[in-house]
């Protein structure tokens, strides 16, 4: 019997907008209530870490946070009643998330080459 | 699961998965988000993203995800409904039939013809919606009437814009390159990615203007774009690495815009080919801009006068550079000439309709070119009663609509005639959408002898006013067509296909032909054997000019033209079919030859904001801060979505951004409730205190009303107490009856105890 597959979610923050669709996904997808998420997204800033008005000038972060909801329905690649992904890595607005078994999100995450996240479900 | 490319599938286990294309309501302008409903038993169980649409790929904004919470929400009218006009502003309101709703509503235009003439009758639009599309031709070949207006002071929304690029290029709206005419989009062998894609007051991750997918700027940054953000704001896409912004005063634009072009000519470094082969006026135009030394305009604008060079040089230099403008440029009152020059500035970068610059389409196509012909069906006599439109001809040439500002004051004197009846056809301006000293416009509705409304929810404005209340369907519910900008750069098309329905809800296109086809049925014929509304008749009849129908749109899912680059060098801009572009002098138009017939400047100039501490000292110590309104949210489109819950839980509460600096000397933190007043006006919001906004400027959030509370006259659900546009002057506009500074007045800010109180 083959040993079951661990499931993880990257992030590809450097153009995560914060734009909330994985947010209202997941609360769709699993029937989550208003005090209830699958994905809650986390601001970081802005503030200034330079002088001017260039993108380097500010730190302004977006982090989509994958609950415990998230993890019970996805972990182990989901049982199939929600399709073969996750609604949130489909309609998210900045195409900045994939889901996948860990081995191949760990060969990708070097690949993107900048700031980027990967959470094991 | 089977699903294949087909528009409708029903599984095993009766689950039905639609494809479709969102517009509104409730709105999310021409967008098209690919999407699959899926639904069961009749019911909408859940809205996910449709991987083929080549522009979205899937993706779905929040409001459209939330669109069961909103379809369900116990607060919808879903039946007709009518009212006693004396109980105007009680919940008193009793459910009726379509046919009883037709028949009031029939009578009632004919009632107001017969007594007070037809252009007693003024149908009010909305923005951004669907119903852009329908409302003109609702007034002009259904009603009858030659009286349909936006009421945004100063036209102050994408038709300024419009108007401008018809008198100056000739074309329709023009839009970023970002290879959406292309089914292989980006591999696109003619397209070229642009380096810098300029955004200028325009934040088009949350706003998705005007059938932009705001997000393909995102989708170029990731292959190599950089991002010029001009904008009063740093907005997360100015933040991110690789980006920069000119951060600027509000309403100072058209100062920049003079700046910059005047480094290009003084440094040598504009698109000498295209400005000496197809541009007219340009020795005048730099002599103005001449006038616009960067030491100059950086005292203006606030910019670093290093920086409006580097932005100059930059823009000048690393081509192509695509360019969007925003809203920013309609609410302005210099905002006329800040489009000039901002075209000049595509034209010196050579960016017009050259690849990974900005593409270009005719004024109007398609349905957006049937709604301008409904005016037709008008005499000369009539139509030239329009509201406005003598006193106003550098607007009435460009826009079939009324003049706005002068709307009210038709409304307020009964000068030239009285108005009696109100259409408001998905606008909930008394709300801070649109109008200006929207009380004003609350007092002068109220007194009107009969007002229909169409939407679908009890508003602010339908509460205080409506006497007949028709419920709309969305866009799940109904059929429909998507045409990015209106039909002015028609980028693509998308069917709309109805997946569930909901109570007894009708579309707008509907509407417009059940009382089109009562009243005037040689313009409305689309009905079927039983009388009632066939929509996809009309659209057939729509579709006719490309070939097909509209279940082969449907069963296309998607449509895109392709496109041709550099028409002007081919002779296909004109309709002598000679090369150039389609003005009076056949070429881009750096001066216009236009304007000084209409009483303005033939060049650009810059003119400082009237209600501005620079303009009006004797003020500017009482109201010390520029403030500056309307940035979207991904929460809410407008004054819609307030009452749905996981949306209003993103942003429960109207915000004003303060910087910390200010805010300190105030006594304010994050959190606080402030007062934000001026000499027209006040409103509350909650302080966010930000390092984003300069010292000096405020931001206040728009559309907002609170549909938990009281919803009877004097409350009006909370309408007027964060209700920015109270602040924003009446009749503050430019020459040609454009632009209104709805992005800059200035005012005072104070901590105060709460909402209320």
């Amino acid at each position: 019997m083959s040993e079951k597959k661990q499931y993880g979610l990257l992030c590809d923050y450097k153009y995560f907008s914060g734009n909330h669709a994985a947010e209202i996904a997941t609360k769709e997808e699993l029937g989550l209530g208003p005090d209830q998420w699958g994905i809650k997204e986390v601001q970081v800033g802005p503030y200034k870490i330079g002088e001017g008005t260039d993108g380097e000038d500010w730190d302004w972060i977006y982090l989509p946070v994958p609950t415990e909801l998230f993890s019970r329905a996805w972990a182990d690649g989901g049982d199939g009643s929600h399709g073969d992904r996750p609604l949130a890595v489909q309609v998210e607005e900045s195409g900045s998330l994939q889901y996948g078994p860990i081995e191949e999100l760990c060969k990708k995450l070097p690949e993107l080459g900048h700031k980027a996240v990967l959470f094991l479900l | 699961m089977a699903y294949d490319k087909q528009w409708r599938t029903e599984l095993p286990d009766g689950t039905v998965i639609t494809r479709s294309n969102t517009w509104s309501p409730p709105g999310s302008h021409p967008v098209g988000y690919g999407v699959k409903v899926i639904t069961k038993n009749g019911e909408l169980i859940r809205i996910e993203g449709d991987d083929d649409n080549p522009i979205t790929t899937g993706r779905v904004n929040a409001m459209n995800l939330a669109m069961r919470e909103y379809t369900y929400h116990p607060d919808r009218i879903i039946y007709p409904m009518k009212r006693d006009p004396k109980d105007r502003g009680l919940d008193k309101w009793e459910r009726i039939t379509w046919e009883e709703a037709i028949d009031i509503a029939c009578n009632k235009i004919l009632e107001m013809k017969e007594k007070y003439g037809a252009e007693s009758i003024v149908v009010f639009g909305g923005t951004g919606r669907e119903a852009c599309i329908y409302y003109y031709a609702l007034a002009f070949s259904a009603i009858g009437t030659p009286n349909c207006c936006y009421t945004q002071s100063g036209w102050s929304c994408y038709g300024p814009r419009c108007s401008v690029t018809d008198y100056i290029l000739g074309a329709g709206y023009p839009e970023m390159d970002y290879a959406g005419y292309f089914e292989d989009r980006f591999d696109h062998d003619e397209y070229v990615l642009p380096k810098w894609i300029v955004l200028w007051g325009k934040e088009p991750l949350p706003s998705n203007g005007d059938g932009l997918f705001g997000h393909v700027v995102i989708d170029m940054m990731k292959r190599g774009s950089r991002v010029m953000s001009i904008d009063p704001r740093m907005t997360w896409l100015g933040c991110c690495d690789g980006n920069k912004t000119l951060q600027l005063r509000p309403q100072t634009d058209t100062a920049l815009a003079l700046g910059l072009l005047n480094v290009m000519i003084e440094e040598d470094i504009y698109d000498h080919d295209f400005v000496e082969n197809w541009c007219y006026g340009f020795d005048e135009l730099a002599e103005r801009a001449a006038e616009y030394p960067v030491e100059k305009v950086a005292d203006i604008t606030w910019v670093p006068a290093e920086k409006i060079r580097e932005a100059a040089r930059l823009l000048a230099t690393e081509k192509p550079v695509t360019w969007a403008w925003g809203l920013a440029f309609d609410q302005n009152k210099n905002g006329v000439q800040l489009g000039m020059a901002f075209l000049a500035l595509t034209a010196f970068t050579g960016s017009i309709d050259s690849p990974g610059g900005i593409t270009l389409g005719p004024p109007s196509a398609l349905l957006g070119k049937w709604r301008m012909e409904q005016r037709g069906a008008l005499s000369d006599e009539l139509w030239a009663k329009r509201i406005g439109a003598a006193e106003w001809p550098g607007l009435s040439t460009g826009m079939a609509t009324t003049q706005p500002d002068e709307t009210l004051d038709t409304l307020e004197s009964g000068q030239p005639y009285a108005i009696k009846m109100g259409w408001f056809n998905s606008s909930n301006f008394l709300t801070p959408t649109c109008s200006a000293q929207p009380k004003r416009w609350h007092d002068g509705l109220v007194k009107l002898e009969y007002n229909v409304i169409q939407d679908l929810f009890m508003t602010p404005t339908a509460m205080a006013v409506g006497d007949l209340f028709l419920p709309m369907s969305t866009w799940a519910e109904h059929d429909g067509i998507v045409i990015t900008h209106y039909g002015r750069n028609c980028i693509f098309m998308g069917p709309m296909n109805k997946a569930v329905t909901v109570g007894e809800c009708y579309s707008d296109i509907e509407v417009c032909i059940a009382i089109g086809n009562r009243l005037n049925p040689d313009w409305w014929p689309w009905v079927d054997e039983n009388g009632k509304p066939d929509a996809e008749a009309f659209f057939d009849y729509q579709l006719q000019e490309l070939g097909f129908t509209f279940n082969d749109l449907r069963e296309r899912g998607f449509y895109q033209p392709g496109y041709t680059y550099k028409k002007h060098e081919k002779g296909l801009l004109r309709f002598d079919g000679e090369p150039g572009f389609n003005t009076v002098t056949g070429l881009v138009e750096l001066q216009s030859t236009l304007y000084e017939v209409w009483g303005e400047d033939s060049l650009p100039y810059y003119e400082e904001p009237n209600y501005s501490q620079i303009s009006r000292p004797q003020d500017a110590e009482k109201y010390p801060f520029m403030a500056t309104s309307g940035a979207r949210k991904y929460s809410s489109f407008h004054s819609e979505h307030r009452q749905v819950p996981s949306l209003r839980a993103i942003d429960p509460w109207p915000v004003v951004e303060i910087n910390p600096e200010d805010a300190k000397a105030k006594g304010i933190a994050t959190g606080d409730w402030v007062e934000v007043e001026n000499m027209f006006g006040a409103g509350r919001f909650q302080a966010l205190l930000t390092p984003t906004i300069l010292k000096g400027i405020v931001h206040c959030t728009h559309g907002w009303w609170f549909p938990e509370q009281a919803g009877e006259e004097p409350n009006l659900y909370g309408v007027w107490k964060s209700n920015f546009n109270s602040l924003v002057p009446h009749k503050n506009i430019g020459k040609l009856g454009f632009g209104a500074p709805y992005k800059g007045v200035m005012v005072n800010i104070k901590r105060v105890d709460g909402l209320d109180g």
